[in-house]
């Protein structure tokens, strides 16, 4: 005796054969609508109470924000990128502009350090440094850290999806105008490909930069990502 | 004649430390040669504006801050390193370029990354800086060598004279990513 989607059934063919049918009925009947009565099943009372309509097509779980906070993109996690965003831009506001504005500014930092992670893993730090992968106790524990957070969540996310706003650039600063002028690195102009602001930070203005990838970049060599526990792309 | 024992001692002092401060300028010698090697010849450069090099000189102060004996490796990645930082001067001192370099040591050779860059000038007396690459707590981290490095004593190197060092250099722009050669980081 076979169980197939909880009936029973001897032959399991037969059984397989049936449920099919009765799947691809519920679905038709889900796309086009109940099947109307003929006006000979009406005239014979064979026509019964309406049937409840089917339910909703189930939307998946979604997952909790939290969930890929020690997920690896490299070498960092993802709360690493959180805590580096947020010594990057601690005490900077809005300003002038909007909060979304500044958490935009935020969300394209993460994806800076994503992309450079992804791209120098351990050497990221000689050529795209940045703050400490640690905060202190008092910055953990405030609201400009929960928003970087969740721009590190968002940005983490986004690249799961093959979504990446800037492009694979990794070089970001803070300008204290709004000048968007390249600038001499060696015999190279790197140019401005985003900025963000303007922002506040104590009594200064400032401008979040997302800076062009200079002309020459060298792919890694060796393998990286070979770790089980770490969810590379 | 009996000769006092401050005297005895400070000479003492002086003969055990004379071969150690001679060391050191040999070793600042060194490291400046390597600086100035770097930045004019590697891949990516010459990494001073040819404005502030006009004549054929470089001014410059640097600072040199080695790692850390036990660092923790959650803590700034500056603190595991050998950080050089310098700024090289235009011949006024009011405006200069800033490098941050990485120094490390890969089989018998020196290895030394440019590993960010910025940019010194003086507005109504304040230092204005900006970096190429980091937000807030890496610019602050920069400022205080800037600062230091404003009062530092500017030495002068002519450029033709500018050897090559044999050392081996790479920047943020022309990174040497060979594993092989690449010391491996252990953090």
């Amino acid at each position: 005796m076979s169980v197939i989607n909880g009936r029973y059934y001897a032959n399991p063919q037969y059984g397989r054969a049936l449920e099919r049918a009765r799947a691809a009925n519920a679905e038709s009947r889900r796309v086009h609508g109940e099947e109307q009565p003929s006006w000979l099943d009406h005239f014979l009372g064979l026509v019964g109470p309406p049937s409840p309509p089917l339910p909703p097509h189930p939307t998946p779980p979604r997952a909790a924000p939290e969930a890929y906070d020690d997920a690896k993109v490299n070498v960092l996690r993802v709360r690493q990128i959180a805590n580096i965003v947020a010594n990057e831009n601690r005490d900077v506001k809005p300003g002038k502009s909007s909060p979304q504005e500044l958490q935009r500014a935020k969300i394209a930092q993460a994806h800076a350090i994503i992309n450079a992670d992804r791209k120098y893993g351990t050497q990221r730090d000689d050529v795209v440094g940045t703050a400490p992968k640690t905060v202190t106790g008092a910055l953990a524990s405030s609201e400009q850290y929960k928003q970087s957070l969740d721009a590190a969540r968002t940005a983490f996310q986004q690249q799961l999806a093959g979504q990446d706003p800037i492009g694979g650039r990794m070089w970001f600063n803070h300008r204290n105008n709004a000048d968007t002028g390249a600038r001499h690195l060696g015999h190279e102009q790197v140019g401005v490909f985003e900025q963000f602001g303007p922002f506040q930070l104590g009594k200064h203005t400032r401008y979040t930069i997302i800076d062009e990838n200079p002309k020459y970049m060298p792919k890694p060599k060796g393998k990286k990502c070979l770790s089980q526990n770490r969810s590379c792309f | 004649m009996l000769v006092p024992k401050q005297v005895v001692f400070l000479i003492l002092f002086a003969g055990l430390w004379t071969p150690r401060l001679a060391v050191a300028q040999a070793s600042d010698q060194k490291l400046t040669d390597m600086m100035l090697d770097c930045t004019m010849h590697e891949t990516g450069g010459p990494w001073v504006d040819a404005g502030l090099r006009s004549d054929g000189l470089l001014r410059f102060s640097y600072l040199h801050e080695l790692p850390k004996a036990k660092p923790d490796p959650e803590d700034d990645h500056f603190q595991s390193a050998d950080n050089l930082y310098a700024a090289f001067w235009n011949p006024s001192n009011t405006k200069a370029n800033f490098l941050h370099f990485t120094l490390r040591k890969t089989t018998g050779r020196n290895w030394l990354t440019i590993s960010n860059v910025g940019w010194i000038s003086f507005s109504k007396g304040k230092i204005d800086f900006e970096i190429f690459q980091g937000g807030v707590w890496t610019y602050d981290h920069y400022r205080v060598r800037v600062k230091k490095l404003v009062r530092a004593p500017v030495q002068t190197a002519s450029i033709p004279g500018i050897k090559h060092t044999g050392a081996l250099c790479d920047s943020l722009t022309h990174p040497v990513l060979n594993e092989q050669t690449r010391p491996s980081e252990k953090k």
